[in-house]
């Protein structure tokens, strides 16, 4: 698969109350954009963001999203610095714990992941989509408005398995992955070293 | 089935199994959406944002297709 949604969202403080309403489950998880928090970082309040009250479990950073440059410029994930420099923001902003998502598209991930971890991540996510590009030939435009997008599913995983092991071995943190459609995908990325197995694209395909 | 045997932790968290919601997962059916909102996983920013124009995905090419 390959999309280019961008991050859409009806913001924080609307996030927020609907993590106050009864749930069935018990986890309580918050997925925030580093490329914009580093850029508000005023607007980025104790307990996490849209406020405390909301107190999700944990947090995770996505400094990797490919598909929204022109809003958000380069994502942060593409420097061992610019990572950590987010990371740190984040973490002394909130009290829960704080996951980082990764690009995969980087010289050395295991580098950034063990840079972001030193900034005082928890644990890492690996990994958001590639980028790519699919063309019309009938028409010779791009299919996407965006142009670009990111490649996820079945395409990715041999890069994701690819990432976690390379992250798993010098990182003493735990890591959740993604890129996985089937039961055998998941035991493969547990026995790459995922703690936890992200499953994203699959729903996609089968509701 | 048995799925106590799944059971994991993950940063204090105690979790049925090992599998979780990926972020950015594409909320294009109300019934994603519910799924979505009952894992307790939610994506946000400081301020509200609209997604692309479409075509954000294509609909007629095996890069949506590939794992149907």
């Amino acid at each position: 698969m390959i999309n280019a949604i961008g991050l859409t969202n009806p913001g924080a403080e609307a996030e927020a109350s609907c993590w106050l309403k009864p749930r069935p489950s018990s986890g309580r998880w918050g997925a925030t954009d580093g490329q914009h928090l580093c850029r508000h970082r005023g607007r980025v309040r104790p307990g996490g963001p849209g406020g405390g009250h909301a107190q999700p479990d944990l947090i995770e950073v996505n400094i990797s999203c490919p598909n929204v440059g022109d809003e958000f410029g380069t994502p942060f994930a593409g420097s061992c610095a610019s990572a950590a420099a987010v990371t740190e923001a984040v973490r002394q902003a909130v009290a829960c714990p704080v996951v980082v998502k990764l690009a995969p598209n980087v010289p050395d991930i295991a580098r950034i992941a063990a840079a972001v971890v030193e900034a005082g991540a928890a644990a890492i996510t690996a990994i958001n989509t590639m980028p790519g590009m699919v063309i019309d030939v009938a028409s010779g435009q791009p299919i996407l408005s965006n142009r670009v997008g990111g490649i996820s599913g079945p395409a990715l995983k041999p890069i994701a398995l690819r990432c976690v092991y390379e992250i798993a071995r010098p990182c003493p943190c735990r890591s959740l992955h993604s890129g996985v459609s089937t039961g055998r995908d998941a035991a493969e990325m547990l026995m790459a070293g995922a703690s936890l197995v992200g499953v994203g694209s699959a729903v996609y395909y089968r509701g | 089935m048995r799925t106590e045997i799944l059971a994991c932790d993950f940063l204090g968290l105690r979790l049925p199994s090992p599998l979780v919601l990926a972020s950015g997962i594409i909320g294009t059916s109300p019934s994603l959406l519910v799924r979505a909102a009952r894992s307790g996983a939610v994506s946000s920013l400081p301020r509200a944002v609209a997604w692309y124009p479409g075509p954000a995905t294509p609909t007629q090419s095996p890069w949506i297709s590939a794992a149907a």
